[in-house]
């Protein structure tokens, strides 16, 4: 698939801000570097939901305006749809995207896996290596949680990634 | 005394009278002959009829306003804002009873809101939450004309907002939106015929 110059771009400053709010900004604190990473993304999203819901009529329902982030959102982001929608009808939804693009170029050190897996004691170090990873998952919640909040739904996003390039999101809206 | 309003009430029938519609859809050479003379010959005095519409206002969702302007010499400046303040009754009105609106339900654009004498109110409601309000004193504005006014103003205001020094829910102070939106203000009725 072709590749475009703005998009490397992208993917650099995000790995940018996660890098320097984790490691220089926030160092000592990663849950303080993750709710300004969070903050960002809440910002983003809500100004481009502003902008990607402009000439369409309004939601009727949760259902309708989480479709439109699953659809239209990911597909002005990403070029292509989340793939898979899980709700339980009570407030829950589960997006899954089994091949996010802002995950395709990031891989786990194979040395670190492999001692992981091996010694017990360096497990700290493989959690080290997931925490960063999943640092950069906490932007896209963000951008989430703020596009449906502009769009009158609060909500609060997890995101949870099992094998790499797919990741999944938990959308829990607040009643 | 209705003083303050009458200058832009007399000038509003006869210049409609004027441009009837026949000849609004004239070739564009004429049409905007005809639409740019008085703004050219007689600025100072004819500029109030010329500037169809008086006020406009943009609301957030919890009904506090982000921004609002009106257009006109005289000092009505109170009454537009209580004209605006009114019509936002309406617009809750509108969309917590869907009914009485059932073919254009959930469309951002929501028509004719709260027509008096000398005013009509126009609205748009984004998908936000976030309110666009129009006052105009031609009384016969097109349906078409004010939905395309309230598509500029729109991505006007998203243009505003989407300015990271700007704070959500806080007032639009972005000086280049007001020069934005009044251009578009003056457009309206003029520019965007043809």
């Amino acid at each position: 698939m072709g590749r475009e110059v703005s998009e490397s771009c992208v993917d650099g400053v995000v790995m940018e801000m996660v890098a320097a709010y984790c490691g220089r900004f926030y160092a000592a604190k990663p849950e303080l570097a993750a709710g300004r990473i969070e903050a960002i993304g809440f910002q983003v999203g809500h100004q481009l939901s502003e902008r990607y819901t402009m000439e369409r009529p309004r939601f009727t329902d949760h259902l309708e305006a989480i479709k439109f982030i699953c659809k239209d959102f990911w597909s002005e982001l990403f070029k292509k749809q989340i793939d898979n929608l899980k709700t339980n009808h009570r407030g829950t939804f589960v997006l899954q995207d089994n091949h996010f693009r802002w995950l395709t170029r990031v891989s786990l050190d194979p040395a670190v896996e492999n001692t992981d897996a091996t010694e017990n004691d360096s497990g700290s170090l493989g959690d080290s290596a997931a925490q960063t990873t999943s640092m950069l998952l906490y932007f896209p919640c963000g951008l989430i949680r703020g596009a449906l909040t502009n769009l009158g739904i609060p909500c609060a996003v997890s995101a949870d990634m099992s094998n790499l390039p797919a990741c999944s999101f938990v959308v829990r809206i607040k009643t | 005394m209705p003083s303050p309003s009458s200058p832009p009430r007399a000038h509003g029938p006869t210049t409609s009278r004027e441009q009837p519609p026949s000849i609004r859809r004239a070739p564009p050479s004429r049409c905007s002959r005809v639409n740019c003379r008085p703004a050219d010959s007689a600025a100072p005095d004819q500029l109030p009829s010329g500037n169809m519409i008086v006020c406009v206002a943009v609301v957030g969702h919890q009904n506090n306003p982000l921004y609002l302007q009106s257009f006109t010499e005289a000092d009505d400046a109170l009454k537009l804002h209580h004209v605006v303040h009114c019509s936002l009754d309406v617009i809750d009105e509108r969309v917590n009873n869907p009914k009485r609106s059932a073919p254009t339900l959930n469309e951002t654009f929501l028509g004719l809101l709260y027509p008096t004498e000398n005013y009509k109110v126009y609205g748009y409601l984004t998908n936000t939450k976030v309110k666009f309000l129009m006052v105009t004193t031609d009384l016969d504005v097109k349906d078409a004309d004010a939905r395309n006014f309230f598509r500029k103003f729109h991505a006007a205001y998203v243009d505003a907002v989407s300015n990271p020094f700007h704070v959500p829910g806080k007032k639009i102070a972005s000086r280049s939106f007001g020069a934005r939106v009044s251009t578009i203000v003056k457009s309206f009725g003029s520019g965007t015929v043809g």
